[in-house]
């Protein structure tokens, strides 16, 4: 994020400057917030993976092989 | 043992009933060691804790090399994708033992040599391959084996101005466990002997049956200078009742989990998943002076889905990653010496694609091998089965 | 603490083994091939000559 020329709503009014903490916008939502975090690579792919064995381990997918 | 000593020659002179001897068969045919009361009690609880390991009817849990190469040897494409094309003539010489050659000419792929001479000769116990390419860069391998649970293998990189690898291996395969040192080149120094290079010595034993448990230990020094390095890594392999179904898991030292599974749904399908989670540290930098102002903990994950489907002239691979890359790989045979190999990725995350597509030939070196080739035997005759190409 | 080695070598000898060192790395990175293909040579029951082993075309 670089220092905004004008002064937005709900931005730090001093935008990010030296020193000051660079400052969570409060304008994320916790959705985005946990977006960010590391928490969501695990669980997305977490839930991809046990997703993937349920798929593989079901009937679906002996449906896709072929009766040669 | 303060009882007055009693000597052989008279307990040999007792009436015994054969049925009923003093001793059993094994401790009147025993030695000193065997009959002697604390050794035998050492022995006997040796061969009870052996005949309870075999009891439990553990088997081999395969190599720690190969603890997820179902997933990413057999169903993934990263071992055999390349770009651009080439072409590949493979001449066998013999069968058993195995000799063979190869020409691969390629154009337009980053990684491939434009060309490269390869020799590979296989026997029961020995397998020694080479590989040489117009930059005169040499990879070579070395496989000997001792008997059946004792392999040593050697490998070897020379490229012209880059440091030699030589890495020095040794798998031990026991009935129910599998250990494997290994050390990259490896070197003391002469002033005090002190160790540079990397040492990896890795552990793999069957708990049940199915479960099997490892732990590999990795200590690396590439510098005299620089302090060692050193991590343990977790391994686990599980194999499904009826083998038809794999799960493995590794905690990396680095930071890396990866967790696979691989099914075989009928014997010329196979489905299989991997995950992996890639944890590190990423220092923050200041939006606008841009110094380091501390650090964060990022994770990087990727899932990868794919399946191989064999059929009798072709082999379709095909894989699906979270990161939004689509690949395939379809290796088709159009004559029983002469095979078509097209591969291609789509990233569409980042807008990129892949290509390769590749030639196989196979001729031979001698007569019999010609027409075994064409499905005939020496004198012209259809075979009965179809061989199994090299 | 001073540490001396458990053997001193003089400069020649120095030279000398970095002679056979280099010796044996150009050895292995040109001989390797030679050496697989000896192998194969000599085990398989009709000895391909020298133009056969190195040709890719079907030598019959």
């Amino acid at each position: 994020m670089s220092g905004p020329m004008f002064g937005m709503p709900g931005m730090n009014p001093t935008g990010a400057t030296i020193g000051t903490n660079n400052g969570v916008p409060s304008n994320k939502s916790r959705f985005q917030q946990f977006k960010e975090s590391p928490a969501f690579t695990v669980l997305l792919n977490g839930t991809l993976f046990v997703a993937g064995v349920t798929f593989i381990q079901s009937p679906l997918m002996d449906m896709l092989a072929p009766a040669l | 043992m303060s009882s007055a000593p009693v000597s052989m020659s008279d307990f040999n002179k007792l009436p015994t009933d054969p049925n009923v001897s003093p001793m059993t068969i094994e401790q009147s045919k025993g030695s000193f060691w065997s009959s002697n009361p604390l050794s035998s009690y050492v022995i006997d609880t040796y061969n009870q804790v052996q005949a309870h390991r075999k009891g439990l009817s553990l088997v081999n849990p395969g190599t720690v090399e190969n603890l997820n190469k179902e997933v990413s040897r057999d169903v993934f494409l990263s071992q055999y994708f390349f770009t651009g094309l080439r072409a590949d003539l493979n001449k066998a010489f013999a069968l058993n033992p195995a000799f063979q050659t190869s020409h691969t000419f390629s154009i337009g792929s980053t990684n491939l040599p434009n060309y490269a001479f390869s020799a590979l000769f296989a026997d029961d116990n020995l397998f020694v391959q080479g590989n040489l390419d117009n930059d005169m860069s040499l990879s070579g391998r070395f496989n000997y084996g001792w008997d059946k649970t004792n392999i040593s293998k050697a490998n070897i990189q020379i490229a012209n101005g880059q440091p030699t690898m030589c890495q020095l291996e040794q798998d031990y395969q026991a009935s129910d466990f599998s250990i494997n040192l290994k050390t990259l080149n490896p070197q003391f120094a002469t002033k005090d002997g002190s160790f540079t290079g990397v040492a990896v010595g890795s552990l793999l034993q069957s708990i049940t049956p199915q479960l099997a448990l490892g732990l590999e230990v990795l200590y690396s020094r590439p510098q005299a200078i620089a302090p060692a390095d050193a991590g343990v890594s977790y391994l686990t392999r599980y194999v499904s009742k009826k083998q038809d179904w794999i799960f493995s898991g590794q905690l990396q030292a680095s930071g890396v989990l990866v967790a696979s599974f691989w099914r075989k749904i009928t014997p010329n399908v196979e489905a299989a998943i991997e995950t992996t989670l890639q944890a590190g540290m990423v220092p923050i930098t200041d939006p606008v002076v841009g110094t380091p102002i501390g650090i964060q903990p990022t994770v990087e994950g990727s899932t990868t889905i794919g399946a191989k489907y064999e059929y009798r002239q072709s082999i379709f691979r095909g894989i699906i990653d979270s990161n939004g890359k689509i690949g395939c790989f379809l290796e088709r045979k159009i004559l029983p010496t002469l095979s078509v190999l097209f591969c291609g990725e789509i990233d569409h995350f980042k807008n990129q694609s892949k290509l390769g597509c590749g030639l196989q030939f196979e001729t031979a070196g001698n007569q019999e091998l010609l027409m075994m080739q064409q499905g005939l035997d020496v004198d012209g005759n259809p075979l009965q089965s179809m061989p199994q190409q090299a | 603490m001073q540490f001396l080695p458990s053997f001193i070598l003089s400069d020649e000898s120095k030279e000398r083994i970095t002679k056979v060192l280099n010796l044996t790395h150009n050895l292995a990175h040109y001989g390797w091939i030679p050496f697989v293909l000896y192998l194969g040579w000599a085990n398989t029951p009709n000895k391909p000559n020298l133009f056969n082993l190195l040709s890719p075309l079907p030598s019959v």
